[in-house]
């Protein structure tokens, strides 16, 4: 028995960040030998997803030798160290979503046990003081973490970034060209199929060319040309637990303090976000049109920039929802074509991250195992699906009454598992994080706190410690953080230092 | 002002009395405070009949022995302690060779990639003996040589694991005087039924043979295999092991002919298993057979919830793991701990248990998967062509073993019980070597890498030759306060 041949030819359909990140990502790794073609056409614009991240960008940065103030410089970038929600809980709260960590976990048990235990005996302190990220970041400071030191307090410093997502894929793409991966100008009018084994052999562009290829990723958008419509494959809609379905964005000029965080202000049927870059600030706002015109929609968004508009709105629909497989015969779907999930977590460039990832660590061989395949799926789908629920957390954690909007997803069927996890946190202030969910035990008692999900208990080995020997500890706590934070520099004089854009 | 509202049981009663009873006690009684909780032990016959099986204790991150404050040298002292590196494999059924398979990692993780993939990479075309070069646990077990993992002696993030061996039945008198003095009551007259609630759905006190009645909130069954109290609860489905087969369990004590080595033995047999932990002086021998119906039956498998209402198996009664790999004691030692963090109210209402009860099955499952990699080698002498293609393999560890094969792929998993260099560690020790090697261990630039490597084989070489003889360090280690 002789192994199947290595696959010889790639084609990425579509540019844009999926496109761009995917061949940046096969050119580093995969055999030089291999043909690496993205298809993309000027005619067609980019949606651009997310302009915010998570800190495990930096992993995949790092994975591709890309310097970090390089990175920054190029796509006008900024820090990030969290979001900031207001209104979500109710008009007028607010809280911050953190990267890195609350507190210290003190005898192997959980830093927000502790916290629990002083709010149940009338301490006031919000859960945002335990955080190195949300002094900084309220600060409007950065400092890079302490990677040699776990005793500083700078070694719980996470980051991620704010970029401008066109000027990104133009970075991707001079780093994938220098590998050797070759961009190919047109549209694509046609997918063929094998007529036995059901398999993509080419797309056909406009001009008449085709493009041949063993194995070939969709990084079409939402019209999904190779995973949908050719191949088929369904898309599962999740618009009943997440009933957002348009966006309008629109980029504005900076102005005031050069914030190291993005914000997200729930309004009437949906949510605004306010991301900072070096060179502008981008604006959107996320809304349900079964509850909200456009027209009503953008006019709150105008209304609502602090400073000159820079360009025109651009409107935007999705369906919020997953492809049933990600991966079908010799076609993978990364990007929107593999699903989409609204931006309120920064997760749209996250999911593409993971999806290359997987892929290389699966990459196939022109045999497409199924176990390969059915692995990839089912990693893929466990990843959108704990998203998914950590999103509906945000809309169903609601006390407003407000508008039609907040009633319907505050009182809403949510998913099994999430509704278990919220019942034992509210009862016991136990949460359990499960290794394949993206999001840790500190973002989703963050969430759950910051929108009035409070313990009702806290674990009993807590009291093993003095209530006053719990509220000095903490006390340092809160204390180190501010004196850290004072020592950072602010967030604008570190970006002049080590990353300022050109323009 | 907000009311604390955090009430929780206040009366646990324990069924059984050997180990996994007096351990679960001295924890519950050492983690909360004994004053202000009441634990009973009622003692329940032949519970300890298998008490043999925990002699011995991998240390870990959770270490239940050590977290009680009870260090490796009293147990050196009380116990007939000695301590080991790994596993000497050997037996017919391996063609007669003798291998050794160490506790924790071999090389180092890193960039996103699993050391074997850096090895592949490296020397393809290599023996597997040459990967196992790069643990340090392997290099001292070469010298018979021992010490305990320390800063001054890791290589980078490497670092060895280790375990202790001891006497169980001595270990259990210790545990049971450490409990007495923490605040745990004992019931000597034997538990003889079960009472329960008028509707029948909750236990509500343990009637012993004397009359005396242990009332209580919470019941934890450790009476080993008869399961005295939890059969009474609940109706259990015994799930049978993937490739397990039903043995005879007997055991053996004897001296020690030489110096205990730094390790223990496990002999596959045509029949089953043999077993022998070397303690200080003595050595334990358990063989598991799998046609003889002359002794104790053992029957690998588990319930299909360890925590029914208020009652909770644990060790032998919700479990039974054959001891290739010491998987028993750390699949107890976790139990104890997550139910000391799922603590329950006095109602015992269904959320911690449901919680428990998936983390018991997820755990359980991985132990039975990798324990059929060991029957799946014993029946088919290594995992060759025959072995993958074994019908009886579980499709979740077909689907491991493939990935595995054709390019190394290990899925992450939520389980602590097992880490991926358990996984990747046993593969590799029965020979499957897998056939391409993960992509991302191309950042490395092959000289470099190959620099990396000999420097790191080197460093560990340097490292081990530090080790002071086994025998050395136990009498140091004994005299030592």
């Amino acid at each position: 028995m002789t192994n199947p041949a290595p696959i010889k030819r790639v084609v990425i359909a579509g540019g844009g960040t999926a496109g761009w990140m995917t061949a940046a990502a096969l050119s580093r790794f995969l055999p030089h030998t291999t043909d690496i073609r993205l298809v993309e056409s000027d005619a067609i614009g980019t949606i651009g997803v997310g302009e915010a991240t998570i800190p495990p960008i930096t992993d995949f940065n790092t994975m591709l030798g890309i310097d970090e103030d390089e990175f920054l410089r190029e796509t006008g970038g900024s820090f990030k160290l969290g979001i900031e929600f207001n209104n979500w809980g109710n008009i007028g709260d607010s809280y911050f979503h953190p990267f890195g960590v609350h507190g210290y976990d003190i005898d192997g048990i959980s830093f927000h046990q502790f916290w629990s235990r002083l709010r149940l005996a009338g301490d006031t302190q919000s859960l945002d003081e335990y955080t190195i990220a949300a002094h900084a970041a309220r600060a409007a400071r950065f400092i890079r973490p302490n990677t040699t030191d776990s005793r500083s307090p700078l070694s719980q410093m996470r980051h991620a970034y704010h970029i401008d997502a066109t000027r990104y894929a133009a970075f991707l793409r001079r780093y994938a060209e220098s590998n050797g991966a070759k961009r190919v100008e047109g549209r694509i009018v046609g997918v063929d199929r094998d007529s036995e084994n059901g398999f993509l052999t080419n797309i056909t562009l406009e001009n008449g060319d085709t493009v041949p290829g063993d194995l070939f990723v969709d990084c079409t958008g939402f019209r999904a040309l190779l995973i949908g419509e050719a191949l088929g494959v369904e898309y599962e809609d999740w618009r009943h637990w997440l009933p957002c379905d348009r966006a309008i964005a629109i980029p504005s000029a900076s102005h005031g303090e050069f914030i190291p965080y993005t914000k997200a202000t729930a309004l009437e049927a949906g949510w605004r976000w306010q991301i900072p870059l070096q060179h502008r600030v981008g604006n959107g706002h996320v809304y349900s049109s079964e509850y909200l015109g456009d027209d009503e929609a953008a006019s709150r968004l105008l209304g609502e920039l602090q400073s000159e508009a820079l360009a025109e709105p651009n409107f935007l629909r999705f369906t919020t929802g997953r492809r049933r497989e990600f991966w079908n015969k010799n076609c993978i779907a990364i990007g929107l074509s593999s699903g989409f999930l609204e931006p309120l977590e920064s997760t749209s460039i996250h999911l593409i991250q993971e999806g290359v990832s997987k892929l290389l660590a699966l990459f196939p061989d022109s045999g497409f195992d199924d176990i390969e395949r059915d692995t990839y799926n089912e990693l893929l789908g466990t990843t959108f699906e704990y998203v998914r629920d950590f999103i509906i957390l945000h809309y169903h954690a609601t006390q407003r009454d407000d508008t039609d909007f907040w009633n319907y997803v505050r009182t809403m069927d949510i998913p099994e598992k999430l509704a278990g996890n919220i019942d034992l946190f509210q009862r016991t202030g136990r949460f359990f994080a499960h290794r394949a969910d993206l999001f840790t035990i500190t973002s989703w008692v963050a969430v759950m706190a910051g929108q009035n999900i409070l313990p009702a208990a806290y674990d009993p080995l807590v009291d093993r410690l003095p209530t006053d020997e719990i509220r000095a500890t903490l006390k340092d706590m809160r204390d180190v953080y501010a004196e850290a934070t004072r020592r950072m520099p602010p967030h604008q004089a570190f970006i002049d230092k080590f990353c300022k854009a050109e323009k | 002002m907000m009311k604390a509202m955090n009430s929780r049981v206040q009366r646990i009663a324990i069924a059984g009395s050997g180990f996994e009873a007096w351990l679960t006690a001295a924890t519950l009684a050492k983690r909360f405070d004994a004053r202000f909780m009441e634990i009973t032990v009622c003692a329940v016959d032949g519970s300890d009949a298998w008490d043999e099986l925990y002699s011995i204790l991998p240390l870990n991150p959770s270490d239940a022995i050590h977290r009680l404050g009870i260090a490796d040298a009293e147990l050196i002292r009380y116990c007939d302690g000695s301590f080991s590196l790994g596993a000497e494999f050997s037996g017919d059924r391996f063609s007669g060779e003798h291998a050794t398979k160490p506790y924790g990692a071999t090389g180092v993780d890193y960039g996103g990639a699993l050391f074997h993939h850096y090895w592949l990479r490296n020397t393809p075309g290599n023996p597997v003996s040459d990967y196992f070069d790069y643990s340090p646990g392997v290099r001292a077990m070469q010298k018979q040589a021992f010490a305990p993992p320390a800063a001054r002696n890791a290589i980078g993030p490497l670092q060895h694991e280790y375990a202790r061996h001891t006497d169980p039945a001595q270990l259990t008198g210790y545990l049971r005087k450490f409990a007495i003095a923490t605040g745990v009551t004992e019931s000597l007259s034997p538990f003889q039924r079960v009472q329960r609630s008028d509707d029948g759905k909750r236990i509500q006190r343990l009637v012993a043979a004397s009359g005396e009645q242990i009332n209580a909130d919470l019941f934890i069954d450790c009476s080993g295999p008869q399961q005295a109290i939890l059969t009474d609860n609940n109706k259990v489905e015994w799930h049978k092991a993937p490739l397990g087969r039903d043995y005879s369990l007997s055991f053996e004590h004897a001296e020690h002919p030489d110096a205990p080595p730094p390790w223990h033995s496990v002999i596959a047999t045509e029949n089953g298993w043999d077993i022998v932990v070397p303690g200080r002086s003595r050595q334990l021998r358990y063989s598991f057979v799998s046609d003889d119906e002359t002794t104790l039956p053992f029957r690998p498998g588990h319930v299909s919830q360890s925590w029914d209402r208020n009652c909770v198996a644990l060790g032998h009664a919700a479990c039974a793991i054959l001891p290739i790999e010491p998987l028993q004691i750390q699949q107890l030692m976790e139990s104890i701990d997550r139910l000391v963090t799922l603590l329950p109210g006095p109602d015992c209402l269904p959320g911690e248990a449901v919680e428990y009860n998936q983390l018991f099955q997820r755990d359980l499952n991985e132990i039975h998967d990798l324990l059929a990699v060991h029957e799946l080698a014993r029946k088919h002498n290594g995992l060759g062509p025959a072995a993958l293609r074994d019908d009886a393999v579980p499709d979740t560890l077909r689907r491991r073993l493939d990935l595995f094969a054709k390019r190394g792929w290990l899925s992450k998993t939520d389980s602590h019980l097992i880490p991926m260099h358990t996984w990747s560690g046993t593969f590799l020790f029965y020979g499957l070597v897998p056939q391409q090697y993960d992509l991302l261990a191309e950042h490395v630039p092959a000289d470099v890498l190959k620099h990396n490597l000999t420097e790191m084989s080197q460093h560990i070489g340097k490292i081990v030759d530090e080790f002071p003889p086994l025998s050395a360090f136990l009498d140091a280690a004994r005299g030592s306060r």
